[in-house]
């Protein structure tokens, strides 16, 4: 998965002067119980935020588990889906790229591209099989999926609130694997709560800023101009849509992989990935202490999680 | 601190890809399935928590949905594909017109994919997920990090991770 970055990494400086970053202020999801003010974040809520360690095997193996028991709960169903492997979980980031992923697809422009111009998402083998489907049999797998209407579950997490399938086959995976469906809820959306607002917060530290400045310089000496990686992002998207045949949108895949690549690079050679990590767990570590104690609540749940989800499927 | 406020701060300091950040509608590649609106209500319904709630009426089937007020509340607009600029997905209700900028609860009613959802046109970072068969009923209290900026009415793209 691409990680948020770019806008706010170029511009860190001026809106420093401007923005007034308080941590997380109303706005963090301190929702377990008041913790020690002593309290350290353990090595698996450090892995979490900074998305280090087992972060990534984690996550694979919990997407891998909902998506096989799902789908075997789908086919106990009726319905007969087409075979699948588990997408792989990308571990590309912005601020660290990843050089196989970068080598082999760029930035993921092309199918966003393509997503676009013909206004539909690429095409997924499960949607396309339920688009073969009548539409009394397309209502009923959604059903199956998600069980009937007016049985959704709402999750309030700090003062935020959230709305999940309690039944049908998403929710019966996700209970064999987080211990119930709640649970499962948590353990996907306050990590995230926590790394969009961190993360954010990382962006205006000098010592982003430095190494974005860093990252601009060396790219210009392999040749390309851009303040930050949403720039080329950005001016590629454009080249794609004025592209004019297979041709043109070869040669500007190509042209992105290229600069991706030398992206990547590039933030290897200024230590983008090794700063970002840095100022994560530091933000972290300066939540407080409510905020660190859910946060190592919810990475040993995690864990838990994403070992029992190898245990069901093997993976 | 206004988005506006921030793309002006942004193109001062010179960082001109942004002009393609806030790209005209017409350029958009616009997903038909979007912009379908209800009539503006009063004063959304309040969810209590920790108990059932209705799902989102309206919502399509392998779409990721979204309403003007919180509570899944005078929408939805839905859409099944990836869009780079929800500037022409019109919904009257909403202050500029379009969806950009005016979404106040999500839901994701994909059948296989988690939708992605971006602060900016073009997938301009910040981002925040959505896994299917969930949502955010209140988006005034996901906050983007920005100090004082919640991810209310701060969607302006889209796409999927599948």
């Amino acid at each position: 998965m691409r990680g948020p970055s770019s806008l706010f990494g170029v511009v860190a400086v001026s809106l420093a002067l401007v923005l007034t970053l308080a941590g997380c202020s109303s706005e963090r999801p301190a929702s377990g119980p008041t913790g020690p003010a002593t309290v350290s974040l353990t090595p698996a809520a450090d892995d979490l935020i900074a998305r280090t360690g087992d972060y990534y095997v984690q996550q694979q193996s919990l997407q891998s588990a909902e998506d096989t028991l799902t789908d075997s709960c789908i086919d106990a169903a009726g319905f007969t889906l087409p075979a699948s492997t588990p997408s792989p979980v990308s571990r590309d980031e912005e601020w660290r790229p990843d050089p196989a992923e970068r080598s082999r697809n760029g930035y993921g422009l092309l199918a966003e591209a393509q997503d676009q111009a013909s206004g539909t998402a690429a095409p997924d083998p499960t949607d396309e099989y339920i688009r073969t489907l009548p539409v009394v049999r397309q209502q009923e797998y959604h059903a199956a999926l998600f069980g009937p209407a007016n049985t959704n579950g709402t999750l309030a997490l700090g003062g935020q609130s959230f709305t999940f399938a309690t039944r049908g086959c998403v929710a019966q995976a996700r209970t064999r694997i987080y211990g119930n469906d709640t649970v499962a809820t948590r353990v996907y959306y306050l990590p995230q709560i926590y790394y969009v607002q961190l993360l954010t917060k990382v962006h205006t530290e000098s010592a982003y800023a430095i190494a974005m400045t860093g990252w601009s310089a060396c790219m210009r000496q392999s040749g390309y101009s851009y303040s930050n990686p949403q720039d080329a992002k950005s001016q590629l998207l454009s080249r794609y849509r004025t592209d004019s045949g297979a041709a043109a949108t070869a040669a500007t895949q190509k042209l992105e992989i290229t600069i991706a690549v030398a992206d990547g690079q590039c933030a290897n050679r200024v230590g983008l990935g090794s700063t970002t990590e840095a100022l994560l767990r530091a933000a972290a570590a300066a939540l407080p202490a409510a905020d660190r104690t859910a946060l190592n609540q919810v990475a040993a749940t995690r864990t838990t999680s994403a070992q029992r989800a190898t245990t069901l499927t093997g993976r | 601190m206004p988005k506006s406020l921030i793309r002006r701060i942004a193109l001062i300091i010179g960082a001109a890809a942004l002009l393609f950040g806030v790209v005209a509608p017409a350029a958009m590649a616009a997903t038909p399935a979007a912009a379908k609106a209800v009539p503006s209500n009063s004063a959304p319904a309040v969810v209590p928590a920790a108990t059932p709630a209705a799902a989102p009426a309206g919502c399509s089937a392998g779409n990721v949905c979204f309403w003007n007020n919180i509570n899944y509340n005078d929408g939805p607009g839905e859409l099944s594909g990836t869009n780079a600029s929800w500037f022409g997905f019109s919904h009257s209700s909403c202050p500029g017109g379009s969806w950009a900028d005016c979404v106040s609860s999500i839901y994701n009613d994909g059948n296989s994919c988690t939708a992605r959802l971006w602060y900016l046109t073009n997938f301009g970072s910040p981002s925040f997920t959505v896994a299917r068969g969930t949502g955010y009923t209140n988006l005034t209290q996901l906050g983007t990090g920005i100090s004082g900026v919640s991810w209310n009415d701060n969607i302006e793209s889209n796409d999927w991770v599948c």
